[in-house]
């Protein structure tokens, strides 16, 4: 069947997928083979070796966990690779998301007998752009030619709107889903729905809580009554054991938000320290539960509340919630979020059933969007093509349609009409013969009713008046709520030599969109060198510092492909462009070479390595006790709160907690990443709060130490110097704006004059000789590093304090050049 | 007041602020979808999709042109850019007032709009200076007027970056900028006018706009006009055109504002020429760190670049010497870092101690001089050594 719009919409979730489809204006859920309205999103490899898709293959993620794989959503766009234990075979997060689609395409052709080669699919709205990316490989992979990406709570805010045309609203979606949480502020006004903000958490929802239960809960009454040595989440060995426990913590879950208490019952669970079968049995109370779920429900209304206030809207402004995703069934959840204070306070919706919604909403979305399958389908012989450049579905009885008439045989329209004609309108409209341009193009106004779908006959007449024809021969429109352009949730920009930004996109921008910008080459590029390149990196995030945000892929031209030397400064003109499904296209001209550089950004994201996780753990940690101290000196009250929010959110614990159970969950190893660059950002906001009032602090301090020496020991041209560059300091401590950069110049002026003072006492360089000792580490040939300490100790012994000054100095040539601490992480080749 | 919406003020006097240039009105939404401001989001919507056909297929006629239409059109970049401004409230609100408010309900068929759209200039100004004096004007006409004169001011300005223009033009746009900023005087005096703004708000019905949000723009208004031709000053400045920016100097102390206002506005528009030259400054540093061979030139492009910037501090700010003297020293800094990378390079000590000459005039503090005299004296010896051998 070749529909004219694309009609299908897929909820392709962490824990639960479904499919649905718009009937008119109705939608229907289409029912899996077993009559769910959603399909359970995991992948099982029969004794067959045979791939199953949906409850069955949830079942074996208990029993068999080495052939079934679930929560694979979560590592789309990584290099992540499940291997099934059965067959060897090896599936990437998208083949297996793959195997997902295929099988609601299946249910589709065993309903309807149609095959689904277009269809919007949703993703979470904080998905990045690499997983965006391979959510589109695994539409590819599963035979779905078109598909358009759509936030989950964009499609979840359609469903409920498309009932609300004439409202005037504020809205806010509340999705708490398997795996991911989002949130989203949605402008409901004059039949558009428009995306006002939203932003997610890709690590919070209801697996968090099941994990929260097991280790909270569950691991401890098991290791209570079992001799059970290292029984953690983090340990290969338990993985087995830990799964069941997960598996029966989400149905006790389930089964407590209707009852007082759940019993958990698993028998042959694992064997005790001493080989005894443990046969597990413990009662799951609802108090616990809500207990548990508290701080997770609290983060999302965090993440609400902070939606709202980026977009200065307050509770009050909001109509109703809309609420998303299976755990906001339970009845602690919605009283939780009703609850003005630790809640949101605000009425919540949920006639429509929160786990089919998305689908529904998707499918809504889907009714509105033309089905470029079938747009690209091309003519036969004597045929037409009309390239059509029109919303479907619209809020304006009088739409634009523009487009373009191509003859299959590349044959001249000069002198062409087309006409549109609406036969079956209460009054037959026609919109007048239009006249094609020289290329084909046209424009025209088209006259539609309300209450159903009107259907335009496209007429085409060639310059005798002869009718021909074409493909499509007719277009639909309906009046009706219509999408806003979806808009990008992360701002995107490329990471520069400095580690700094330069802004392409801001967070909020409407897609598709482009822009063009152009940047200087960093340093010199020979030409055919081979391992050379000018490397673009493109990040994705709301941080200043590059490497605060995630590394999305590179556009990289090797040096081979330069046709001669660039030098430093060269102009690189880069243009890059995001489609509405946040598919990311970059191309660089190189003016100098008048050469211009095509690529699809590779995107992919990293998984990251727990080892470097840990150390940059621990470089945080001492660049937070740093912070502290500097905050304990000056008191400052902007860092006060920042600090804070560090330690009240407890982000340093997150990351080691998630950290520990890396080596088991790839998922763990994600969050400890994402949390730990939240950290990085905070501890950078902590140190930028305090730069002015430590320099300050330090001014003061350099101030009297300077005075101090300069009395006891300058010479008579001393003081005047003093006076001068005292003036210059002062005059920059009370400027209404303070420099950072003047004051620790002028800073820097003064010590200068006060170590240069001291240089003509020998103390100053058995001190000076003590803070190099400190730093021996990072300098550069130990061994003459060794030759140097050994030297000057001599010069000591001999009260050569000549010596001490030669060994010094040269030591001071050993420490690391400026030029290694200037380059960015992601060795960026522009500036 | 809650401290919520005090914090988004805040922000929005400084947005304000970041817009005020000469590019104001170019970069208006409105201007450039050719709309009048009042457009309702449907009509804007519809306007939209018809500009971006319009610009991947040439071929066909494009929407009715609105007034003061842009030459060039506008690419689908800055028409997509102008689509994203609108669906901001705020955003919108500014640039709604920066724009052509048409008589109630007629859009850009207002007459005066209409004659806009021809840029034929008397006809409006014979509408508005009538229907100014009827009692519901409410000040539109003057605003609309003041919106005029500003627009074309500035049109001519934006034409002087790449031609000559005549000394006739040249009197008109002065003209044009006496009238414009007379017209916006009389716009703040006029309490009518801020009740209509204050209508509007309610009118566009979103919680993200309040009365303060109005309040605000009228505060920021003297400000926002001021910057704009304090940057003038300083773009002339920049190029060398003296005279120019003497001129524009004078002509904000001719408007009538606050003189404190003025040199705000000054000091403002000096403070962005100095964060320039801090980010020359440091990129210089940069290059010049990961390419030593090369400083000298990174030193010569940094003295180049930031002379003309320094001057139009100077202009800017005739009275105020810290922020220049700061900027030169830093400039002097900058250059004598990048040099100091050249001490083991006998080949260019010549080079580099003549471009230590040229660095030591910009330093301004005994600390930066002494340095500059250091260097220039062990490349001399360098230079010596090398000449002997």
């Amino acid at each position: 069947m070749n529909r004219m719009t694309v009609d299908f919409g897929i909820d392709l979730g962490t824990t639960n997928s479904a499919i649905a489809l718009l009937k008119g204006t109705e939608v229907e859920i289409i029912k899996n083979n077993e009559g769910h309205e959603y399909t359970p999103s995991a992948v099982f490899v029969d004794k067959n070796n045979a791939l199953i898709v949906g409850s069955r293959a949830k079942e074996r993620l208990e029993s068999d966990p080495k052939n079934a794989f679930a929560e694979f959503k979560l590592q789309m766009g990584t290099d992540a690779e499940y291997v099934f234990a059965r067959n060897g075979r090896k599936m990437k997060p998208e083949d297996l998301s793959a195997e997902v689609l295929k099988s609601l395409k299946s249910d589709v052709r065993q309903h309807l007998g149609e095959e689904v080669s277009a269809a919007v699919i949703t993703v979470p709205a904080a998905f990045e752009l690499p997983q965006c990316d391979a959510t589109n490989k695994a539409a590819q992979l599963a035979g779905v030619d078109f598909s358009l990406l759509v936030t989950e709570p964009a499609a979840a805010a359609f469903a409920y709107g498309f009932q609300n045309e004439n409202r005037n609203a504020f809205w806010l979606v509340y999705d708490f889903g398997g795996g991911t949480f989002d949130a989203a502020v949605i402008k409901v006004r004059d039949g558009v729905i428009q995306v006002v903000n939203h932003e997610g958490d890709n690590h919070l929802g209801g697996k968090l809580i099941d994990w929260a239960i097991v280790e909270q809960l569950l691991i401890p009454a098991l290791t209570r009554e079992h001799p059970l040595t290292d029984f953690r989440r983090g340990n290969p060995k338990c993985q087995k054991a830990i799964a069941k426990l997960k598996q029966a913590a989400e149905q006790a879950k389930i089964a407590v938000s209707r009852l007082e208490s759940a019993e958990i019952s698993i028998d042959g669970l694992c064997q005790d320290d001493e080989g005894e079968t443990i046969d597990f049995e413990c009662d799951l109370k609802k108090s616990e539960v809500e207990r548990i779920a508290r701080p997770f429900i609290l983060r999302s209304v965090n993440i609400c509340r902070q939606v709202l206030a980026d977009r200065r809207l307050n509770i009050g402004n909001i109509e109703r919630v809309l609420l998303v995703g299976g755990p906001t069934l339970a009845p602690y959840f919605r009283e939780s979020l009703a609850d003005s204070k630790e809640g949101l306070g605000i009425p919540l919706e949920f006639s429509l059933d929160p786990l089919t919604v998305v689908a529904r909403g998707a499918a809504r979305f889907a009714g509105t969007q033309r089905n470029e399958s079938v747009a690209m389908q091309t003519a036969s012989a004597g045929q037409y093509v009309v390239e059509l450049d029109y919303k479907p579905v619209g809020n304006d009885a009088e739409p634009f349609v523009g487009g373009r008439v191509v003859a299959c045989d590349g044959e001249d329209v000069s002198g062409f009409t087309i006409e549109f004609v609406n036969a079956e309108a209460r009054t037959a409209w026609r919109s007048g013969k239009i006249s094609l341009s020289p290329n084909g193009s046209f424009s025209a106004s088209l006259w539609a009713e309300a209450g159903r779908t009107n259907t335009f006959q496209i007429e085409l007449q060639d310059a005798a008046g002869a009718v021909r024809e074409t493909v499509p021969g007719w277009i639909p429109y309906t009046i009706g709520m219509e999408p806003d352009d979806p808009m990008l949730i992360h701002s995107v920009g490329l990471a520069l030599a400095n580690n700094e930004v330069r802004l392409f996109f801001e967070k909020g921008t409407q897609l598709p969109a482009r822009k063009r910008f152009i940047q200087k080459l960093a340093y010199r590029v020979r030409k055919g060198e081979a391992g050379e390149a000018i490397r673009l990196p493109v990040v994705e995030g709301d941080h200043k510092k590059a490497d605060r945000n995630k590394l999305i892929g590179y556009l990289e031209i090797p040096a081979t492909e330069i046709k001669r030397d660039l030098p430093a400064g060269a102009e690189i003109e880069i243009t890059i462009e995001i489609d509405q499904s946040r598919l990311v296209r970059t191309e660089a001209y190189i003016t100098m070479v008048n050469t211009e550089f095509e690529k699809v950004l590779t995107m992919k994201k990293t998984i990251p390595d727990t080892a470097e996780l840990k150390e940059d753990v621990e470089r945080e940690k001492k660049r937070l006790e740093a912070a502290r101290e500097k905050l304990y000196v000056t008191g400052d009250q902007k860092a006060t709160p920042i600090l804070a929010r560090i330690e009240g959110e407890r982000i340093l614990e997150d990351v080691e907690s998630s950290l520990d159970a890396a080596a088991v969950d790839r998922d763990a190893a994600d969050k400890a990443q994402n949390r730990l660059l939240e950290l990085k950002a905070t501890v950078d906001e902590l140190e930028d709060a305090l730069e002015i009032p430590t320099l300050l602090a330090e001014a003061n301090q350099i101030i009297e130490w300077t005075e101090e020496v300069v009395n006891k020991w300058g010479k008579p041209n001393d003081q005047p110097k003093f006076r001068m560059l005292l003036a210059e300091l002062k005059t920059t401590m009370e400027a209404r704006v303070l420099n950072p950069f003047d004051l620790n110049r002028r800073i820097e002026n003064l010590d200068e004059l006060r170590v240069g003072i001291l240089r003509s006492k020998d103390e100053w360089w058995l001190d000076y000789l003590a803070r190099l000792e400190e730093r021996k580490e990072d300098m550069t040939n130990p061994a003459l590093v060794e030759q140097l300490f050994a030297q000057a100790r001599r010069s000591i012994n001999n009260n050569d304090i000549d010596g001490v000054k030669s060994a010094c100095h040269q030591l001071y040539q050993l420490l690391p050049v400026r030029q290694q601490q200037t380059v960015g992480r992601f060795r960026s080749s522009v500036t | 007041m809650s401290d919520e919406s005090t914090c988004s003020l805040d922000n929005l006097l400084e947005f304000l602020l970041e817009l005020a240039g000469p590019g104001l009105f170019r970069a208006n939404a409105f201007r450039v979808v050719g709309l009048s401001a009042h457009a309702a989001e449907k009509e804007i919507r519809k306007q939209v999709d018809k500009l971006q056909f319009m610009v991947r297929n040439p071929g066909n006629a494009g929407p009715t042109p609105g007034p003061l239409p842009l030459d060039p059109p506008p690419g689908d970049e800055t028409v997509g850019e102008a689509a994203q401004q609108l669906r901001d409230p705020e955003r919108r609100f500014i640039d709604e007032f920066f724009w052509f408010w048409p008589q109630p309900g007629l859009g850009n068929k207002d007459p005066a709009l209409a004659a806009l759209s021809n840029r034929d200039v008397e006809v409006a100004i014979e509408i508005w200076t009538g229907e100014a004096r009827r009692k519901d004007d409410h000040g539109r006409s003057a605003h609309n007027l003041a919106v005029m004169f500003h627009t074309l001011a500035l049109d001519i300005e934006c034409a002087k970056q790449t031609e000559t223009i005549s000394k006739k033009l040249g009197k008109v746009q002065y003209t044009y900028w006496h009238k414009g900023l007379a017209q916006w005087q009389a716009v703040l005096a006029d309490e009518e006018f801020w009740n209509q703004l204050n209508a509007r708000v309610l009118e566009l019905n979103d919680p993200r706009l309040t009365s303060v949000t109005a309040r605000q723009l009228r505060m920021a208004l003297p400000l926002i006009l001021l910057m704009i031709n304090a940057q003038i000053v300083a773009q002339c400045s920049a190029r060398g055109a003296g005279a120019e920016a003497k001129q524009y100097r004078r002509l904000m102390q001719e408007s009538g504002f606050a003189e404190d206002l003025v040199e705000e506005a000054c000091g403002r528009a000096a403070r962005q020429l100095r964060d320039l030259i801090s980010t020359i400054c440091k990129t210089a540093e940069q290059e010049a760190d990961r390419d030593p061979a090369t400083a000298d030139e990174g030193a010569a492009r940094l003295l180049q670049q930031s002379g003309p910037l320094l001057v139009a501090i100077d202009m800017l700010m005739p009275s105020g010497v810290a922020m220049g003297d700061e900027a030169r020293d830093e400039v002097a800094t900058a250059a004598t870092n990048c040099l100091l990378l050249l001490r083991d390079e006998l080949a260019k000590s010549e080079v580099a101690r003549k471009l230590l000459e040229q660095t030591r005039p910009y330093a301004v503090s005994l600390a930066v001089r002494e340095r500059i005299d250091f260097l220039r004296a062990e490349f001399l010896r360098s230079a010596y050594k090398v000449g002997k051998s």
